[in-house]
């Protein structure tokens, strides 16, 4: 096997090399963009690529890389086979006294070290490059290294996919590329699943299916007939998500191309917004965003007061207050929002002196020096008596990676743990408590927010949620209002405040608005309303008040739904919960009726009742999927009239399904030639 | 045809393309120690069966065993004693002679370097050369050497000399008689050249349109494709049915019938017809496997009538 693995790695070694190169580029870029980015910071710019500042993190090397290995992996698993794929070299291949298997091992064991070698290389020397003090100056921790090497390892279920590809001896031509369905299902899947680990499992799942299906093909020399058990129900898998992807595909052709078109949905989509001087107003927009109307709770249009006429919507997003949101949870402050999303690691929250403060995941603040893009120290939390607490800082809500804008910055910052609000002063390097809470509440969402409307007004606000109440604290840790947290914060997590201008005999200086949490209010039909605080002079509530109900907007209309029918079933599921809806009902037709062409097709070819009632429950779960996969994976064999029961038989069997008659010996032409030998 | 001592035994052995049968019911016995010439037009199955017979195609339907062991799972003690020289002679083009000979030294136990630089030697390649870089010749030398070099116990060469010149197809046709000639060994071999044939053959067996129609010694073939000359004293009369029938030509006074086999009842027929002289024409191998594979029926030379022709 040696020799074969050998033969193997100096056949594709050109490939690896260009891969290595093309990657290389790739990450270099990537490590030159940390460094720009660096630069734009130090020199007091803004820039909207923070968590490029780790190049591990850079979203755009993430979407290159993941190209990079899904193209790479697969071209290497492909150039292996299509190498051997003349009948005579693969006959010098395979007559040799070696078993497939251990040709399928020796292939692999070649293709996956090349393949290591072009993407894992490169990887490894940019993660040295990065976890080596004085390269990046930003903080570094080995969970970072996660989707990128999850994506290298992803390439892994290409590489085999496109072995498959080269190998598979399909009738349809363009189905032998239905093999990398599977692989890039699996990689869309890192962008829906909420942690890494589950993403490395599915990688890994795909990664057996796709080798028992390319060790199959091996066996058989690409067609599925032959194959040991194992690889046929291996190829069937992968061939069964390639076919699903071409029919989500079509389907999303069907819906956005042809039916969407057709059908102009024209839903229209409600919001209240406030203005400034605390009064509410409905809005409704078409699905374009353009303006239909703008009217007050009572239904009376809000006119222009220039014009007289009917505000647009332009304008009327002039009046709208400051203010934000914050989301109050307890126990989610560091959820993975996908195995994609990098930006959760650390947000940049100061630049002093040069020095880069950031607030990483676990609530440490981290300094590191933009200069010598060294770790710099680190602040932790104090309490009242001075000294350090276990306690970590609470990431603030809405503060992603993405943004940095250092023009309305000052060098210090309030920050939150659960317990307390403190004062970081970055340039003496100092945190001090400045509130408090007294009782067994905790701080359930913190934001700090800049007051007032005129412009280089340095005033830093912090709004904060705790399990009871809700408050805005001045910079010195001053409470400026409370208010009881009602609703509370598991139906109604969402909760803004908007820094008013009372005018027009307007009193209020403040409004908080709790807002429902959408998955229930969808469930409970849009019955539970948005509530809202304003709060007076000296800061008492003035009022309150619950909006009426918004009608839930349903966005999907027939075109999707019908689209979505030709899913399959367990999948059409996932998009329309409501087992009794219409829409189930055709998609199970579908499937219906998919599975009785696929039971009369393999009882035609196969008599064995195992395949019959195999394929039969496969296609009935996978629905028009199913059935693709079936027309694509069986090779039918011929048939032709039985001489004695002149009924259609298929030739690959001895006897006749029909009347069980074998099948006659040639016809003699009288001219046979036949002597003992 | 049975044979306890067969090294390739198939029953039944068939194989479709889609609708088309490439070999059909094709039932053979190789015996041990033969040169077994296995011949046919283009298109006929031969390809398809050493491939079926090498495990590297599967039979729609049917079985075959190859030393003992069933085509369809093929061992790799088997494989290491059957040599396999494809038609095409398709090599790794980016290695060199003697990388091609290191690395399938590899595999077979029983590799034999000397034979592989002999063979290499009797076709003039250079141990540096690179595939890409030989001839069609020379890549089909080198083939032969790779294959015969594990000093294989049966041989399965398909068309080894097809599209080669006259002296490299000569040069591979001397290798593989001198260097393969051992009491025991087999070599089931296709070919289009019937000079190779008649040189080397025990054996032939013939396919016409994927059915077997011939299976017997070469003599015994000679012996039964006949071509017989008779004389009339004017136009020959219409020819009646007679079995084995393969051609028949005519000419103002003469008709020449092929048949095969060439038996008492044919012999009877064609004398029924009265003609002034009779006599059997002895054919060369290539005239009768021409005459057994060509064109089946009627051909009139008469120049009066074909002048008279519009």
């Amino acid at each position: 096997m040696k020799a074969l693995i050998l033969k193997d790695l100096r056949e594709n070694l050109k490939a690896a090399l260009i891969g290595l190169v093309i990657f290389s580029l790739l990450l270099f870029r990537s490590y030159q963009i940390a460094g720009s980015t660096l630069a734009t910071l130090l020199a007091g710019a803004m820039t909207n690529q923070i968590i490029a500042l780790q190049p591990l993190l850079s979203p755009n090397l993430l979407a290159d890389a993941g190209f990079f290995c899904a193209i790479f992996g697969a071209a290497l698993g492909w150039l292996q086979t299509r190498n051997e794929a003349h009948r005579d070299l693969w006959a010098f291949l395979i007559h040799r006294p070696v078993t497939r298997a251990e040709i399928f091992r020796g292939k692999i064991t070649a293709g996956l070290c090349l393949y290591a070698f072009g993407a894992g290389l490169p990887l490894a020397i940019l993660v040295a490059v990065a976890r080596i003090p004085g390269h990046v100056a930003a903080p570094f921790e080995w969970a970072m290294v996660l989707p990128l090497v999850s994506f290298f390892l992803a390439g892994v279920d290409f590489y085999f996919a496109g072995m498959l590809t080269g190998l598979r001896q399909a009738r349809w031509y363009a189905s032998r590329v239905f093999g990398l369905g599977l692989a890039i299902i699996t990689v869309s899947l890192g962008g829906t699943l909420p942690e890494t680990w589950q993403w490395l499992t599915l990688i890994a799942l795909a990664a057996v299916i796709l080798a028992a299906a390319v060790w199959g093909a091996y066996q058989s020399g690409g067609y599925y007939r032959g194959q040991p058990l194992a690889g046929r129900l291996a190829l069937i898998v992968a061939m069964g998500a390639g076919c699903a992807l071409v029919l989500f595909l079509a389907a999303a052709f069907l819906f956005f191309v042809v039916f969407n078109p057709l059908s102009h949905p024209s839903y229209q989509y409600s919001y209240y917004q406030m203005t400034r001087d605390g009064a509410i107003y409905k809005a409704t927009t078409t699905q374009d965003n353009a303006l239909v109307e703008i009217v007050d709770l009572e239904g009376h249009p809000l006119l222009d007061p220039k014009t007289g006429q009917k505000m647009e919507l332009k304008e009327f997003q002039k009046l709208l207050p400051y203010g934000t949101m914050v989301s109050t949870s307890f126990n989610h402050w560091n959820q993975y929002r996908s195995a994609f999303d990098t930006t959760h690691f650390f947000s940049l929250i100061n630049i002093t002196d040069k020095t880069l403060w950031y607030l990483d995941r676990h609530g440490k603040l981290i300094a590191y020096d933009g200069r010598t893009r060294k770790l710099a120290g680190t602040l932790n939390p104090r309490g009242s008596d001075g000294a350090l607490t276990s306690e970590s800082f609470l990431t603030q809500y809405g503060s992603v990676g993405y943004y940095y804008n250092p023009y309305d910055e000052v060098s210090w910052k309030l920050l939150a743990t659960a317990t307390a609000v403190y004062r970081a002063d970055f340039k003496a390097r100092a945190v001090k408590p400045v509130f408090t809470l007294t009782n067994d509440d905790e701080i359930g969402a913190y934001a700090d927010v800049q007051t007032g409307y005129e412009d280089n007004q340095p005033s830093r606000d912090s709004f904060i949620t705790t399990r009871k109440t809700v408050c805005l604290l001045d910079s010195a840790g001053r409470t400026i209002f409370a208010v009881p947290y009602q609703p509370g914060y598991v139906d109604y997590p969402q909760v803004q405040i908007s820094f008013l201008q009372p005018t027009n005999g307007a009193t209020a200086n403040f409004a908080v608005w709790f807002r429902p949490e959408p998955e229930k209010n969808r469930k409970s039909g849009g019955k539970m309303p948005d509530h809202v605080v304003w709060l007076g002079p000296g800061q008492a509530v003035a009022k309150s008040a619950d909006l009426p109900p918004l009608p839930v907007q349903e966005f999907s209309s027939w075109p999707d739904k019908l689209a979505a029918s030709l899913l399959p079933p367990p999948a059409h599921l996932v998009f329309d919960k409501d087992i009794s809806s219409p829409w189930n009902a055709l998609s199970f037709a579908f499937a219906f009726l998919s599975a009785v062409i696929a039971w009369s097709l393999v009882r035609r070819y196969d008599s064995s009742p195992k395949a019959i009632a195999g394929w039969t429950l496969f296609v009935f779960l996978l629905g028009i999927a199913g059935l693709l996969t079936l027309l694509c994976v069986q090779e039918w064999p011929a048939r032709e009239p039985c001489p004695r029961c002149k009924k259609l038989r298929a030739v690959d069997r001895e006897l006749c399904e029909h009347c069980q008659s074998p099948f006659s010996p040639p016809e003699k032409n009288g001219t046979e030639i036949f002597a003992p030998l | 045809m049975r044979n306890e001592a067969s090294v390739i035994r198939t029953r039944g052995l068939t194989k479709y393309f889609g609708a088309k049968p490439a070999v059909y019911e094709l039932s053979l016995d190789v015996p041990r120690g033969c040169v077994f010439a296995f011949l046919g037009r283009n298109g006929s199955g031969k390809t398809t069966t050493i491939r079926m017979l090498a495990g590297l195609e599967q039979p729609t339907r049917g079985t075959g065993s190859i030393l003992g062991c069933d085509i369809q799972a093929l061992t790799p003690e088997i494989r290491a004693r059957i040599g396999y020289l494809t038609e095409e002679h398709q090599l790794y083009s980016w290695m060199s002679v003697q990388e091609c000979g290191e690395f399938q030294s590899k595999f077979f136990a029983n590799w034999n370097n000397r034979i592989f630089r002999g063979i290499a030697g009797h076709f003039g390649l250079k141990s540096t050369a690179k595939v890409k870089d030989l001839s069609r010749g020379e890549r089909a030398g080198l083939c032969l050497a790779l294959t015969l070099a594990p000093e294989p116990e049966l041989l399965l060469l398909d068309d080894p000399g097809m599209g080669l010149d006259p002296v490299a197809h000569r040069t591979l046709i001397e290798s593989m008689i001198y260097l393969t000639r051992k009491s025991d060994r087999t070599i089931f071999f296709s070919s289009h050249d019937i000079s190779d044939v008649e040189r080397v053959a025990d054996y032939i067996a013939v396919l016409d349109r994927s059915v077997l129609r011939a299976c017997c010694p070469l003599e015994k073939f000679q012996e039964c494709v006949r071509q017989v000359r008779l004389r009339f004293s004017g136009a020959p009369p219409a020819l009646p049915k007679i079995p084995g029938l393969l051609q028949s030509i005519r000419t103002e006074n003469e008709l020449r019938v092929t048949c095969a086999p060439y038996d008492g009842e044919a012999e009877k027929t064609l004398r029924a017809l009265s003609p002034m002289e009779m006599e059997t024409v002895p054919l060369g191998l290539e005239d009768a496997f021409i005459s057994y594979l060509g064109e089946r029926g009627e051909k009139t030379f008469i120049l009066s009538e074909m002048e008279a022709q519009p």
